[in-house]
């Protein structure tokens, strides 16, 4: 560990307003070379502002910024990695159809003497840029066939070619196994003995202890404050972030069980899947947890119809429901929340009202006229219950925040009156504050006897508001646990176990 | 960080960003530089020429539009409607009668439709591609079917009717126009069907999962689509009086056009049939303006060329501010 | 873990040929393409002549030379469907020149400036006005298209120079057999295969059209990359253009209508992406030589010209329906 002493970015009372708000208010924030700081805070305190102004993608409006003691102005992405600083987004920087090693030398190409691209140089570098952050992989894979892990080690790699004094990291865990994580830690240690200052942004509070030497927590586009990480503890930090202390964040109440609602029986695909069966009966809420690669994400799919299966069946109350129709299984009672809210779940140009009642447009159409007012009313009912912030129904959900806009998508399979519901990872890239929210609409889902089967990667979120836990591990389910005999080491173990 | 916007709300904002008003104001604005250049413009006569003329692209728009809210586009209309007026002529001479004929033609834009759908959800070929294709193979096969151009055998009158006749002072190509644009504005902004188009477009499995039939929808639309433009290849044949097999060349580009001239979005979930039918007249106009200013006519295609580009850029201005507001 | 391990595996296995062909996926384009081959071999005498395949490679080149620029537009993300009217664009100043001067290179210069022109036009309009290129190429298709007709007055330009060289380029043949047309077409397709692959600036292009925003931050500038291939699109399509003008032997205001869709079906049958990044000259190759032999080959057989549309159109949608199928379950 080297020494933190010297202070290599000084970030000084910068502010930046978008329309309407405030995004950061004269904030400050010191990084030592040879440091890992975490930055903490719900959706909407100003983390990501304040990355893609380092990254140069947007202008602080006031305040300064100091790289190396002397003050730089950040006008595009190109500035901020030509100094050195570099931000590695979820959306990695990299071109899915190039190699690694045009990648990585995307910049400035190792040429011969005839201006050619010299490729022996280039994947012999490329090799050693891999090793020092510990990959081994053929440089001239392209991109698009890596996994996250690999991809984002590539970026780091990269970063490490060009020099890179600070890197900055966007919630880099959010798609990685345990093991990975595990990886890109000791990357980020590498980087560390190296001299590198590292920021490290996260949603996730254990990695900011098991990692990082200090944590900084944003409210509201303020700083709150910068700790260091052996002086504080989770408690003072979500204090911090949300402004109030949290006393139980998932509220469980209810935990009586009805007759089985969804019956899967071996159900099988092409890819994944192989015979999981499974019950889930009224009011019970059944998490399912598994590492990457499990196949939670296809087992929520292949259920509901959306991707083909190959054997088994899935029954609604004894119903044999048809395997790969979507529409058949909407139309049965049940509703699918997608891990990806934006890719699959909202129609963005739509408004508010209009994707809550997607899917139950018929119920307000006569003769298949849609009744506007009837539809608006009901939207509002959901709106008010849920405290959705919007300014009005007709606001276009695109412009909503992320927790809001998962509100919206409850919403919408609430106002279906569902039998079942299948929730994948619901609280993801979501706030403290929202997601207390929504595991309480979860429970008022169970009161009212809903069968809910929520797929989540957060060990927190699974053992608060599962009744039962199913453990799942390169598409089967290894294990199950009443709610009571669970732990985060048996869940765990019984993830890895079924791999090899 | 993601906050909630609110797009600012000044006036000249909220003009602009009401694209089917300042559309119409273009309009209203070429009709006048139009009229004062010469007094034939604004006659009756003129007015309803113009809009019987539009009838046969605002027809086949009427169905593009629907195509392209889904976010697919049928690049084979203009040889559908040489391949429809070819049979239509032809079924009406072999049976002698105007009703076998309309019903030939029809059935043929039906099947179209079907197969371009068919191609689209079941085979899984991108609808740019696979209505080119479908392009080529019409085209082929009303030379295949016919090289000459078919007369009307026996005079019917009827047939002719349908292209040049009048009920009143209406002609009835512009009667057809009205009665079908009004149903389909019906249904494409107050019908479940019309909403679920949009949600298809804007995002296809967010409407599956909602329950929406996606590829039944899809297929529907392309059926419409094809239909409607068998609709404006009758029209034509009827107006030529003859089937001629080279009909229709250019047109889907001038119907796309007019189209995007509206204000539909070439990426789906966006669009409306007032933009549409703004977008083909301001089109029509202009092409208008300059036969009875006695331009040169060839002038039409260059200036709808300038036209159509002005007005994307327009948009797209309109587009940037708007996501200037959006941070995520 | 397990997938971990599996994708190292996969990714460390050396690339074999074999490999390389099936990952781009130009093997199955080669399969189709043998395939009819044969076919026609046997269904006609005629086909698998010398004469013949020098003939097809004549009749090929036209639409060769400007797929490659169009690929390359196509790679770096955008479109140019006034191809077309370009073709009828290019062959005034030609004409023109060489009746008024008699000089076929003054002529051709000329007219390849001309097309470059055009080219840095749409260039500009998509790159600094934003528009959207297939809609700036559209309303171009128009433009240009109406100003040929509005010059000409809809009347040929005939060649009244009677310059030889004039014919001898697209009619030309080297030892009597080989189209100079051919050699042209191979020369360029060699040129920028290599560019495309080996150089900074053919990289850059997959970088521009697959992920532009990165590219920017890596000190690319993907709207000169983007303008220089709108330049490059339109000036071998202009190359395209004096070859077509050589060999109807006239300025013909009719030259070009359809060519774009010719050029974008073999293109996108040769597996180069309408989304941008992916696809290789390779490819377009293969689907111009499947196109093109299509053509000949139903010729030979005296098959009615208009079964060429009819049978075109189908192998399109099928090699797209076998494309999608492969990326599905590959």
């Amino acid at each position: 560990m080297s020494t933190i002493d010297q202070v290599i970015l000084k970030v000084s009372q910068v502010s930046k307003e978008f329309p309407g708000v405030q995004a950061l208010d004269k904030v400050d924030l010191t990084l030592y070379r040879g440091e890992v700081q975490a930055l903490v805070g719900e959706n909407g305190a100003g983390k990501s502002t304040l990355i893609k102004i380092l990254a140069g993608v947007y202008t602080k409006d006031d305040g300064e910024i100091l790289f190396e003691d002397k003050p730089i102005e950040l006008h595009s992405s190109y500035d901020s990695l030509h100094l050195g600083i570099k931000v590695v987004f979820q959306e990695l920087a990299l071109v899915p159809y190039l190699s690694v090693a045009e990648n990585v030398f995307l910049e400035s190409f190792p040429l011969k003497r005839n201006r050619t691209i010299d490729w022996k140089t280039l994947n012999a570098e490329t090799k050693k840029i891999l090793t020092s952050v510990g990959l081994e992989l053929n440089p001239s894979v392209p991109v698009r066939k890596l996994t996250v892990s690999q991809a984002q080690m590539v970026e780091i790699g990269r970063a490490l070619s060009h020099e890179a004094k600070v890197m900055i990291m966007d919630e880099p865990t959010s798609a990685l196994t345990p093991n990975e994580i595990q990886s890109l830690f000791g990357a980020i240690r590498r980087l560390k003995a190296m001299g590198i200052g590292v920021l490290y942004v996260t949603h996730k509070l254990e990695e900011v202890f098991e990692l990082c030497d200090r944590v900084t927590v944003f409210r509201d586009g303020k700083l709150i404050s910068t700790r260091q990480v052996a002086d504080t503890n989770t408690d003072h930090v979500v204090t911090d972030m949300v402004g109030r202390s949290i006393t139980t964040l998932f509220p469980r109440t209810h935990s009586g069980r009805g007759e089985a609602v969804l019956q899967v029986r071996k159900l099988s695909t092409e890819k994944k899947l192989k015979e999981v069966s499974f019950e889930v009966c009224a009011g019970e809420v059944v998490g399912v947890f598994g590492l990457l690669g499990a196949g939670r994400t296809e087992l929520a799919k292949a259920i509901f119809g959306l991707d083909p299966a190959t054997g088994g069946e899935v029954s609604i109350r004894g119903q044999r429901l048809r395997l790969g129709s979507a529409v058949q299984s909407a139309r049965s009672g049940i509703g699918l929340l997608t891990e990806d809210r934006k890719e699959e779940g909202l129609v963005l140009q739509m408004s508010v009202a209009q994707n809550i009642t997607l899917p139950s447009l018929r119920e307000f159409a006569t003769m298949g006229f849609i009744r506007r007012r009837d539809e608006l009313a009901s939207s509002k009912e959901f709106v008010d219950r849920f405290s959705i912030k919007t300014p009005s129904l007709r606001h276009k959900v695109e412009y909503l925040s992320g927790g809001n806009q998962q509100k919206v998508l409850l919403a919408r399979w609430l106002m279906k009156k569902l039998r079942v519901i299948i929730l994948d990872e619901p609280t993801r890239g979501i706030d403290v504050g929202a997601k207390a929210e929504i595991h309480k609409l979860i429970d008022e889902l169970a009161k009212e006897g809903l069968a809910i089967l929520v797929m989540t990667s957060e060990m927190p979120e699974l053992l608060g508001v599962s009744d039962r836990i199913l453990v799942m591990s390169a598409g089967r389910i290894t294990s199950e646990f009443d709610k009571d005999e669970a732990t985060q080491e048996k869940i765990l173990a019984a993830a890895i176990a079924g791999g090899e | 960080m993601e906050v909630i916007a609110r797009p600012k709300q000044n006036l000249l904002g909220k003009l602009i960003l009401f694209n089917e008003i300042m559309l119409v104001g273009v309009l209203l604005i070429l009709s006048i530089l139009i009229s004062i250049g010469t007094s034939k413009f604004y006659s009756s006569t003129n007015i309803l020429n113009i809009l019987r003329d539009s009838s046969m692209a605002v027809i086949a728009g009427i169905g593009m539009t629907m195509l392209l809210i889904t976010g697919e586009v049928d690049l084979s209309i203009g040889s559908l409607v040489a391949f429809v007026g070819v049979v239509t002529m032809d079924i009406t001479n072999k049976t002698n009668s105007v009703f076998f004929g309309l019903l030939a033609g029809l059935g043929l834009g039906a099947l179209t439709g079907l197969v371009n759908g068919l191609v689209r959800t079941k085979l899984k070929v991108n609808s740019l591609i696979g209505t080119i294709a479908m392009m080529m193979i019409l085209r082929g096969a009303v030379y295949l079917y016919k090289i000459e151009a078919i007369q009307n055998y026996h005079g019917l009158d009827a047939f002719s009717q349908i292209g040049n006749g009048y009920i009143g002072v209406m002609p009835i190509p512009l009667l057809i126009m009205i009665v079908l644009y009004v149903i389909f504005l019906f249904v494409v902004n107050r019908t479940v069907l019309g909403r679920s188009l949009y949600a298809i477009g804007g995002n296809y499995t967010a409407a599956k999962i909602s329950g929406i039939n996606v590829d039944g929808l899809k297929i529907l639309t392309f059926v419409t689509s094809s239909v409607l433009a068998a609709v404006a290849g009758i029209i034509l044949v009827s107006r030529m009086n003859s089937g001629q097999p080279n009909a229709g060349q250019g047109f889907e580009l001038s119907v796309i056009a007019g189209v995007i001239l509206g204000g539909t979005s070439l990426g789906g979930g966006e669009g409306t049939l007032i933009g549409t039918l703004v977008g083909i007249l301001i089109l029509r106009v202009i092409n208008n303006g300059i036969i009875i200013l006695r331009w040169n006519q060839d002038l039409q295609i260059v200036i709808s060329g300038i036209v159509i580009i002005l007005a994307v850029y327009i948009d797209s201005r309109r587009k940037i501010a708007r996501s200037k507001i959006i941070t995520t | 873990m397990v997938n971990n391990k599996t994708v190292q595996q996969v990714a460390n296995k050396p690339l074999t040929f074999v490999r390389r062909l099936t990952s781009i996926g130009e093997l199955g384009l080669l399969v189709v393409f043998a395939v009819l081959f044969l076919l026609f071999s046997i269904a006609s005498p005629y086909f698998f002549t010398v004469r013949n395949l020098s003939n097809i490679l004549g009749q090929i080149a036209v639409t060769l030379i400007a797929a490659v620029g169009f690929s390359m537009l196509l790679i770096s993300g955008e479109v140019d469907i006034s191809i077309g009217s370009l073709q009828a664009v290019v062959a005034l100043p030609l004409l023109a020149i060489m009746n008024a001067t008699g000089s076929f290179w003054i002529g051709a210069i000329v007219a390849l400036a001309a097309g470059a022109v055009v080219g840095v036009i749409n260039g500009l309009i998509v790159t600094r006005l934003k528009v959207n290129s297939l809609i700036t190429t559209l309303g171009m298709y128009y433009l240009l298209r109406g100003f040929v007709y509005l010059v000409t007055g809809k009347v040929p330009i005939s060649d009244d120079s009677g310059r030889d060289l004039f014919f001898l380029v697209a009619n030309g043949k080297l030892f009597r057999f080989l189209p100079y047309t051919a050699i042209l077409m191979f020369a360029i397709l060699l040129l920028f295969m290599f560019i495309l692959r080996n150089t900074t600036y053919g990289r850059r292009l997959y970088a521009v059209g697959g992920n532009p925003s990165v590219a920017r931050a890596m000190g690319i500038n993907p709207e000169r990359i983007k303008l220089s291939a709108f330049i490059l699109c339109s000036l071998l399509a202009s190359v395209s253009a004096i070859l077509l003008a050589s060999r109807l032997g006239s300025a013909l205001h009719t030259a070009g209508i359809g060519f774009e869709f010719q050029v974008v079906a073999a293109v996108v049958l040769g597996g180069v992406s309408l989304a941008g990044g992916i696809g290789n000259l390779l490819g377009a190759l293969l689907g111009v030589l499947i196109l093109g032999i299509i053509q000949n080959g139903l010729g030979m057989l005296e098959v009615n010209t208009m079964w060429q549309l009819v049978v075109t159109g189908s192998i399109i949608i099928f090699a797209v329906f076998l494309d999608e199928l492969k990326k599905r379950h590959g």
